[in-house]
C-alpha cells in the first residue's frame, strides 16, 4: 500500500500531483494525474485533456494519495528511473 | 528579539535573561544527568514560561556528552525524540566530525574546547554547511579565562568567525551561563563579538536568525520523512 512514508520508492503512475515550485515559473501550478516517468521527467495529464512533461531536477511536487494524504517532495529525491528507486538509498533522518 | 540556547540553570536564571533582553532561552541538561524526574522540573519551568509573563520562552536542551562515535549515535537516537535543542558536547575531534555529519543535531557546542586549534577545519565546516548544525560560541569561556588562555580561546574563535565567512555555516553565540553572573546583555555580546573579528550583522545572525531557524527546524521534524520530502497534511 502505497503511504508517506514508502511514496518516494513507490509506483507514481495513477496519482494526482501538482508543480508547487520549480525554478522555471512557466511549470508552476501544472496539475493534473501521473500519466507516464521517465528518469528526468515526469509526465502531467491536465484536466482539459492536454499532457505537460516536467523536469523532476528543478520541481518540487505535491503529491496526494489515495488516502487523502498531501505529500510534498523535491524532485530531486525521486531522480531515478522508476524500477531504480526502490534500490535508492535515502538517509532516514534529518 | 534574541536568543540564548546554553543556559545550565533554573527559572530564576531565566526570569533574569528576560530582564537582560532575551526573547528566548534553552535550558540545556546533560545527557549523563538525564532522568525523569529533571525532566519533569524542566517541563514545569516551560510551562511557567509559556504563562507567565515574567518569563522569557523556554525550549529544553539537552547537551550529549560521548568518547565514541558509536555512543554518540546511540544517544543521538534516543534522545532526539525527547529534546527541542539537541547540543553535541564538542572538543575531541572524531566527535566534531560525527556531529557534524549528522543532520539531527543542532549545535556543536565548543568544538574547540581543550585544544589549540578550533576543532573545526574546511572540510567539517562544508559538512556543518550541508547539514546546517550549527557552531558555537561560548562566551563563557572567553569570560572566565586569563592571560594565555584567553588569547588562546580568541584565536579560536577567529578561526572560526574566518571559516564561517568562507563555508556559511550557522554558528551560534551563547553565554553559556550557570549563574545568573555569567549572563550577559544582547548588546554586550555582540559589541564583543567585534573582538574577534565578526561584523554585526553576523552577530545578529548568530543571536537570532540561526537559533529562530533551528526552533522552526525542530516544529517540523516530525512531519520530515526523508531529506527532501515531508507530509502537509
Amino acid at each position: 500500500m502505497i503511504t508517506p512514508q514508502n511514496i518516494f520508492r513507490h509506483e507514481l503512475i495513477g496519482l494526482h500531483v501538482m508543480v508547487v515550485d520549480s525554478s522555471h515559473a512557466g511549470f508552476i501550478g501544472i496539475e493534473g494525474k501521473v500519466v507516464d516517468e521517465t528518469k528526468n521527467t515526469i509526465s502531467i495529464e491536465q484536466e482539459d485533456g492536454t499532457e505537460k512533461i516536467v523536469p523532476k531536477n528543478i520541481a518540487t511536487f505535491h503529491f496526494k494519495l489515495p488516502s487523502g494524504k498531501i505529500v510534498e517532495i523535491q524532485g530531486n529525491v525521486i531522480l531515478a528511473r522508476p524500477e531504480d528507486r526502490i534500490k535508492k538509498k535515502f538517509k532516514n533522518f534529518w | 528579539m534574541f536568543y540564548d540556547f546554553h543556559v545550565h540553570g533554573n527559572g530564576k536564571l531565566a526570569k533574569e535573561a528576560k530582564r537582560l533582553g532575551y526573547h528566548a532561552i534553552c535550558l540545556v541538561f546533560h545527557s549523563n544527568n538525564y532522568n525523569q524526574e529533571i525532566l519533569e522540573i524542566y517541563r514545569k519551568v516551560k510551562k511557567n514560561g509559556s504563562v507567565n509573563s515574567e518569563y522569557p520562552s523556554i525550549s529544553i536542551g539537552v547537551e550529549i556528552l560521548s568518547k565514541t562515535t558509536e555512543d554518540l549515535k546511540k544517544n543521538i537516537k534516543e534522545i532526539r525524540k525527547i529534546a527541542d535543542v539537541l547540543i553535541v558536547h564538542g572538543g575531541n575531534i572524531k566527535i566534531n566530525r560525527a556531529a557534524c555529519r549528522d543532520p539531527r543535531v543542532d549545535i556543536i557546542a565548543h568544538p574547540y574546547k581543550n585544544r589549540t586549534d578550533c576543532g573545526i577545519n574546511h572540510v567539517l565546516a562544508r559538512e556543518a554547511a550541508k547539514n546546517e548544525v550549527a557552531i558555537e560560541i561560548n562566551m563563557n569561556n572567553l569570560l572566565k579565562s586569563k592571560l594565555s588562555i584567553r588569547s588562546r580561546v580568541l584565536s579560536q574563535y577567529r578561526q572560526i568567525t574566518k571559516l564561517q565567512r568562507k563555508f556559511k555555516f550557522p554558528i551560534i553565540i551563547t553565554t553559556g551561563a550557570h549563574s545568573i553572573y555569567d549572563l550577559r546583555t544582547p548588546k554586550d555580546i555582540i559589541v564583543l563579538s567585534g573582538s574577534f573579528g565578526m561584523a554585526e550583522k553576523d552577530a545578529f545572525d548568530a543571536l537570532y536568525v540561526t537559533p529562530r531557524n533551528i526552533i522552526e527546524r525542530s516544529k517540523i521534524r516530525e512531519d520530515v520523512i526523508v531529506n527532501g520530502a515531508k507530509i502537509i497534511r
